[in-house]
């Protein structure tokens, strides 16, 4: 059985006419990664939200349909043991920091503060986040007065130092600059290879493109597409419905337009690469 | 200092090295406020004054002399200066000193005076030196460990960090509203111009940021079923802390019981 | 000629952080212009210091001739309008309309002006819809839209965008992309911070980069990313295109599809 299962769920936040999501049915199998695109306002933070219990149980409103995680129900599912499975990290960087921690290595520890876990280990995976968040030179400074960027980074470092099975990552660069976000993709990268499950929302669908298994596509709270990301970064016809395709797919329909036809549509640059080396006289 | 020195501070049980500091922020809350509310049953307006040097002192000795000092000075401005003119001006009296319109100054209209404020500013003077002298996070992990619920000492830490965050983001808007074209300095009817358009971001985002920073806190895993742990930790309260703060308590005790008694002879 | 001109300027924070350091620039109000580089070059400090936000505690700027020195930043922001990066700083009337509406009320401009300027801008930033909304019930993305459209409606000549593309979708991409056509042809300059590099390569035609508190190139897109070590030191990227296109050795300023496409016109079969 599927670790998250979505089977027509339709989601209308309270207060509101339109739903959020509709009709959604997904599969998400363990230790995949899944890049979610599309529209603003199109319903991925909400898939997020569900994913993550706080839909129904924080936002209230109306769910319809099944969704399980690991079987349970997700109607019925116990949120507080939830978040010590599922890591979520949200858009916005501001609110993301506690506020209340003088360092950033005690806002980093409040996580693991929080799961129980002792004093010695908290002080050796903090330290070994930051190396790996490459946010070393941050530890001793106050979180409440660093950049968006720094913030980003930070709350980025205290969820991931949390080690659940699964993260939900709602736009986790979009404060970045190319440099550091590509490090965060490289970050992801290393977790889903140690077996962690990701859901990971993000406009910059060129780096999705390499990482990611399958892709979803949402519109208008619809999941217009979902599957393997070559497969459905290949469809021209997204960009008509709001979502950035890679830069690659765009190339090989100016190439097409010339008469060049690639073998098959390139949605990564190594595979654009290497297949114009081919073709190249 | 390097990160791993930094860590490891934190093995250790925090200490400041100073002997007003490094009580436990509970028992330093009881006994600032034993002192103050002793003012009220102490029928001498010398033992409230003498009480406002007193904090003085403590604040010196914690090395917060001058934190202490930017905060009270307008309590003494405020609550000391204007009470007391009120109260000297309005207050009956028969020895009369000073008469004019309805203005009549006179001996006890000057004491009663000076016995109000001197319980004021005691009592005002012992919060303001708790809080100077305590470090929320201090605070609330005595809470904590005294058996308050987790949420509650957060609600409290949080609370007081927003508090002292206004002040930053009022800053912010401040500087955004300026890059638009609204005049912030200047005389005062500008000012107040400029009060509705930097007021309601800050108020705004004070809201918002209560829901997506308890959403934030759940993604910490705060409400985990697991008991918690502290990476900062405050020392043991010693025998002769605890011992302390019970004389005081009992001293307390006594002075009300002291006036009572005097009451029903 | 009008212009914004920086001269060796440096900006301390009264902290003492040192954030700036002996900036050197013109920028006309004819041109358009990416700032681009790491987190914490100083980019944010740097424009800020073109309005008046930040006054230089060495060197000075000019606007138009007017030392900002001189001037409140309110006075500075009738030519200079700046776009924060966080719209809700900024932002705290009950609808869309009133928001957008608030400056030019502020100048006194009557309500039949006022009501075509707000529809101009809310136009041209594509917020129509929302006119009657309450900013708080709208996305953020779109919320950083009506802090542009409230800038738009003061007229200025020039305008800094601070990271509008950060978190943007296709069509708020687009979006900003006519706004910068709209800015040339209004002859309103526009100096904007971004990350996105596509997006710098399909819209200006200066690109200034920086590192370490200092501005360490200055030139066309095309200057900025065929020179690695630019590219290198301020953390920034080529375009996908430029990527694949140097990597088959067919040149470093490659910056888009069609530019690529071009270059292999006639070496694939």
């Amino acid at each position: 059985m599927a670790f998250i299962e979505l089977n027509d769920v339709t989601y209308t936040y309270p207060l509101m006419k339109e739903a959020a999501l509709k009709n959604i049915s997904y599969k998400f199998e363990k230790g995949k990664f899944y890049g979610v695109i599309g529209e603003n306002a199109g319903g991925k933070t909400t898939l997020c939200n569900l994913l993550r219990g706080l839909v129904p149980h924080f936002y209230k409103g109306k769910l319809k349909g099944s969704a399980t995680i690991n079987g349970e129900d997700i109607k019925t599912i116990d949120v507080d043991k939830l978040s010590t499975q599922i890591g979520y990290i949200f858009q916005n960087p501001f609110t993301q920091i506690s506020g209340v921690k003088k360092s950033v290595f005690e806002e980093i520890a409040i996580g693991l503060e929080n799961l129980g876990v002792e004093k010695g280990e908290i002080i050796e995976r903090v330290l070994k986040i930051a190396k790996l968040v490459n946010i070393e030179s941050l530890l001793q400074k106050n979180p409440n007065e660093l950049s968006g960027g720094q913030r980003q980074r930070v709350a980025f470092a205290s969820v991931i130092a949390m080690d659940t099975d699964t993260f939900v990552i709602d736009e986790p660069t979009s404060q970045l600059d190319p440099d550091g976000t590509e490090a965060i993709f490289e970050i992801i990268h290393t977790l889903k290879e140690q077996g962690k499950t990701i859901v990971l929302v993000e406009h910059k669908v060129d780096l999705l493109a390499e990482y990611a298994d399958e892709m979803l596509v949402m519109n208008k709270g619809n999941l217009i597409a979902g599957g393997p990301t070559k497969e459905v970064l290949s469809d021209l016809s997204l960009l008509e419905k709001g979502a950035m395709l890679p830069h690659t797919v765009l190339f090989n329909h100016e190439l097409k337009l010339k008469g060049v036809e690639l073998e098959h549509v390139p949605v990564t640059k190594e595979d654009c690469i290497s297949q114009l080396k081919l073709r190249m006289k | 200092m390097d990160n791993i020195t930094f860590a490891n501070q934190f093995l250790n049980p925090r200490k400041y090295g100073n002997i007003i500091l490094d009580l436990n922020p509970i028992n330093r809350l009881n006994i600032f406020v034993a002192l103050g509310i002793s003012t009220f049953f102490v029928n001498n307006y010398w033992y409230g004054f003498a009480l406002v040097l007193l904090f003085f002192v403590i604040a010196a000795v914690a090395g917060r002399l001058k934190r202490y000092f930017s905060v009270y000075w307008k309590v003494l401005l405020l609550f000391g200066l204007f009470l007391f003119v009120i109260k000297a001006a309005f207050s009956p009296g028969e020895h009369m000193i000073f008469q004019l319109a309805g203005i009549h100054i006179s001996t006890e209209s000057i004491n009663s005076a000076l016995s109000l404020i001197s319980k004021v500013l005691s009592f005002s003077g012992a919060i303001v030196l708790f809080v100077q002298t305590t470090e929320w996070e201090d605070f609330t992990y005595a809470l904590e460990h005294a058996g308050v619920p987790h949420v509650v000492s957060f609600v409290v830490l949080s609370s007081f960090q927003t508090i002292s965050d206004l002040g930053k983001s009022a800053q912010v808007i401040m500087e955004s509203q300026k890059a638009r074209g609204i005049e912030t300095d200047g005389n005062l009817v500008k000012r107040a111009k400029a009060y509705i358009p930097v007021m309601g971001p800050l108020v705004l985002n004070a809201i918002s940021s209560v829901e997506e920073k308890s959403i934030a806190m759940d993604a910490r895993a705060f409400s985990a079923p697991v008991a918690h742990t502290h990476l900062m930790e405050l020392p043991e309260v010693t025998k002769s802390e605890k011992a302390f703060v019970v004389f005081i308590d009992l001293l307390l005790l006594a002075t009300i019981i002291g006036r009572i008694v005097i009451w029903l002879l | 000629m009008n212009q914004i001109l920086l001269e060796n300027v440096s900006f301390r924070y009264p902290n003492g952080f040192l954030a700036n350091e002996n900036l050197n620039l013109a920028i006309g109000q004819d041109e358009c212009v990416a700032i681009v580089g790491q987190n914490g070059a100083g980019k944010t400090t740097a424009v800020k210091l073109m309005n008046g936000l930040n006054k230089p505690t060495e060197g000075n700027v000019l606007v138009n001739g007017m030392n900002t020195k001189d001037y409140t930043t309110a006075q500075i922001a009738k030519y200079v309008g700046y776009v924060f990066q966080n719209p809700d700083d900024q932002i705290f009337n009950q609808s869309v309309y009133d928001e957008i509406a608030y400056m030019p009320r502020y100048y006194k401009k009557s309500e039949k002006e006022i009501k075509k300027s707000v529809e101009e801008a809310a136009d041209i930033m594509n917020i129509r819809v929302f006119l009657k909304s309450n900013p708080f019930e709208i996305p953020y993305t779109i919320r950083k839209f009506v802090t542009i459209a409230a800038i738009l409606v003061t007229e200025p000549q020039y305008m800094i965008l601070d990271e509008p593309t950060a978190g943007q979708d296709l069509n708020g991409t687009k979006t900003l992309s006519d706004l910068l056509t709209v800015l040339h042809d209004k002859n309103i300059g526009v100096i904007t911070i971004t990350h996105d590099m596509e997006f710098v390569a399909d819209n200006f035609k200066r690109v200034i980069a920086m590192a370490h508190k200092h501005i360490i190139a200055d030139g066309s897109a095309k200057d900025i990313f065929s020179d690695d070590e630019v590219i290198k030191e301020s953390k920034i990227k080529r375009t996908d295109m430029g990527i694949i296109g140097s990597e088959l050795g067919l040149g470093k300023d490659i910056l888009n599809a069609r530019e690529l496409v071009s270059a292999l016109d006639g070496k694939i079969n």
